[in-house]
């Protein structure tokens, strides 16, 4: 239970860490469209090049990237396996029926399988680098324009935070709820399917009510402290943006017309 | 039969970042039939010790043997439940865990779980929300329209419906009104006494522990400082407090009386008559004397 880490953020000191919430969201957003830019070797060496240097700049230990990376990992593998043998162009190097492997296909796999990574690990650098509040944060100022439009912005990011902020409440709260109910003799983790499935039922009931419960207090909690909305409220943490921050949304736009330039 | 642990010692997240040591080499044996009270301060591991007595929790290292049900590492499941059947457990606000339509069905969960038949749970739902007193009438209702004291009776009855030997409470009246409060006791003491059940309870409050337990534990960052009879757990006044915990009402009285007499007359006493009539009877003493 308890091995489940959301809101994946590793405290740090690098240079990715004290970056603006709002120059990483914008930056990371871009590139998951950038990489599409990118159809040749050397335009995606290019991108592969920046990520590593994005590793190495966050100091984050490789350790946590890798599980960031493991829960996609197999839709890369699937991903690399399906081009690879359903792709018929260049040379064959292999064929057997209805297996075909192609220099063209692998390398179409490959290019594939790489723009999948960098756009996982770009994202996963920006969890692991940037605490849940200042994610939303970030986004709450960034969507700011939106509000033009009627949309409820600070609402918007006000249920992010909360959402965030009782994931742990809530895991607690599922995890006594599963003992007290083992007690009373239920089975969680084995027996038959049908049974387990039926085990739910008393761990989803009480989690609901508790949860309905929780609700009523916080919104009556703030309410009592004065809460009203957006409406004349200041910010503990404001938001600087820095020098940093303008590079790096620099590079990134630096980096469109590079990629056109090189790409095939 | 009894209660043995041996060597009890658990990790929370071992080879982790994280790892915690929640108990450290616990030995006690509590024979059956007897009302034992665990007293520590926030963290002391006692909630972690009681998860232990029904394999909610297993032990990293050590055992825990319960008449002959033997509990280590790597003890399997389907053992457990025959287990848990036999050692009950209430936990803190027990009325979290209601979630049936009505209080019968409710009570009957635990009985059906461990196999009995729909009639036998059903005459042991009306048993059980007996001894908890409350009207028969209530099985009928919905839990989650009752008052908080009541909800807490019915998730009690739940596990008293599961007829256990061996009752473990994690601070069962947490919240409870005075009255709620010694009514849940005195059903604890009446199942102790009249129904031969061993108890195992968690508290804070120190009156409590003086008042119902024939012996008391006491428990310090995941160890066994002492477990003795009341009378000589509460007479280590200085002991108790380095711990963060106190002693009984009675005692911190007797105490006030003795500083202003000038005489020790501190004795472990617990209830408010027998106190009284101490207090009085050296009152008396005190003005024949000089």
């Amino acid at each position: 239970m308890m091995n489940i880490i959301i809101g994946q953020y590793v405290p740090g000191k690098s240079i990715l860490h004290h970056m603006d919430p709002r120059s990483k969201l914008l930056a990371v957003f871009a590139l998951i469209f950038i990489v599409f830019l990118a159809n040749n070797w050397v335009t995606y060496g290019v991108i592969v090049i920046l990520t590593l240097v994005a590793i190495v700049l966050s100091r984050v230990r490789l350790r946590f990237i890798y599980k960031g990376l493991k829960p996609i990992l197999l839709v890369i593998i699937i991903t690399f396996v399906l081009n690879a043998f359903f792709t018929k162009s260049g040379e064959a190097i292999f064929d057997y029926g209805w297996f075909h492997l192609t220099t063209g296909g692998l390398q179409q796999a490959a290019f594939i399988s790489v723009r999948l990574l960098v756009i996982v690990i770009m994202t996963t650098l920006l969890t692991l680098t940037t605490t849940p509040i200042d994610i939303t944060d970030g986004l709450e100022n960034l969507l700011r324009p939106f509000k033009k439009l009627r949309f409820p912005v600070h609402e918007f990011a006000l249920m992010m935070s909360i959402a965030l902020r009782f994931i742990p409440t809530l895991m607690e709260e599922t995890e006594k709820i599963m003992k007290a109910q083992t007690a009373r003799g239920v089975e969680f983790s084995s027996g038959p399917l049908t049974q387990r499935i039926k085990a739910i039922l008393p761990l989803l009931v009480p989690l609901f009510i508790s949860a309905f419960k929780r609700a009523e207090d916080l919104a009556m909690a703030m309410e009592a402290r004065g809460y009203r909305g957006d409406i004349g409220r200041t910010k503990l943490r404001l938001l600087k943006w820095g020098l940093k921050d303008s590079l790096l949304l620099l590079v990134v736009i630096v980096l469109i017309p590079v990629l056109v330039l090189l790409r095939g | 039969m009894e209660i043995t642990v041996k060597h009890l010692t658990h990790i929370y997240q071992p080879n982790s970042p994280f790892e915690r040591l929640a108990l450290d080499d616990i030995n006690v044996s509590i024979p059956f039939g007897k009302f034992i009270t665990i007293i520590g301060h926030t963290g002391s591991g006692k909630s972690s010790f009681l998860q232990h007595l029904n394999g909610l929790l297993k032990p990293t290292k050590g055992e825990i043997i319960i008449g002959d049900h033997k509990i280590v590492a790597d003890s399997k499941v389907k053992d457990l439940k025959s287990l848990r059947q036999r050692v009950g457990m209430v936990f803190q606000y027990p009325e979290h865990q209601l979630f049936e339509e009505t209080v019968e069905k409710d009570i009957m969960f635990g009985p059906l779980n461990f196999g009995c038949t729909e009639d036998e749970a059903r005459r042991r739902a009306r048993e059980a929300l007996e001894w908890v007193h409350l009207p028969e009438s209530f099985l009928e209702r919905s839990p989650f329209d009752l008052s908080g004291g009541q909800m807490r009776r019915v998730a009690i009855a739940g596990i008293l419906a599961i007829r256990p030997e061996v009752l473990i409470l994690d601070e069962p009246t947490a919240g409870l009104d005075p009255r709620g409060h010694r009514e849940i006791l005195d059903l604890f003491q009446w199942l102790n006494k009249e129904q031969g059940l061993t108890i195992i309870m968690v508290t804070h409050n120190m009156n409590d522990a003086a008042l119902y337990s024939d012996e008391v534990m006491v428990m310090d960052k995941g160890r066994l400082v002492i477990k003795d009879r009341p009378e000589i757990v509460f007479s280590q006044r200085e002991l108790l407090f380095d711990l963060g915990l106190d002693i009984p009402q009675t005692m911190h009285f007797l105490k006030r009386v003795s500083d202003k007499f000038g005489k020790d007359i501190v004795t472990p006493l617990f209830r408010l008559e027998e106190t009284a009539h101490y207090v009085a009877q050296f009152l008396e003493k005190e003005k024949d004397g000089p």
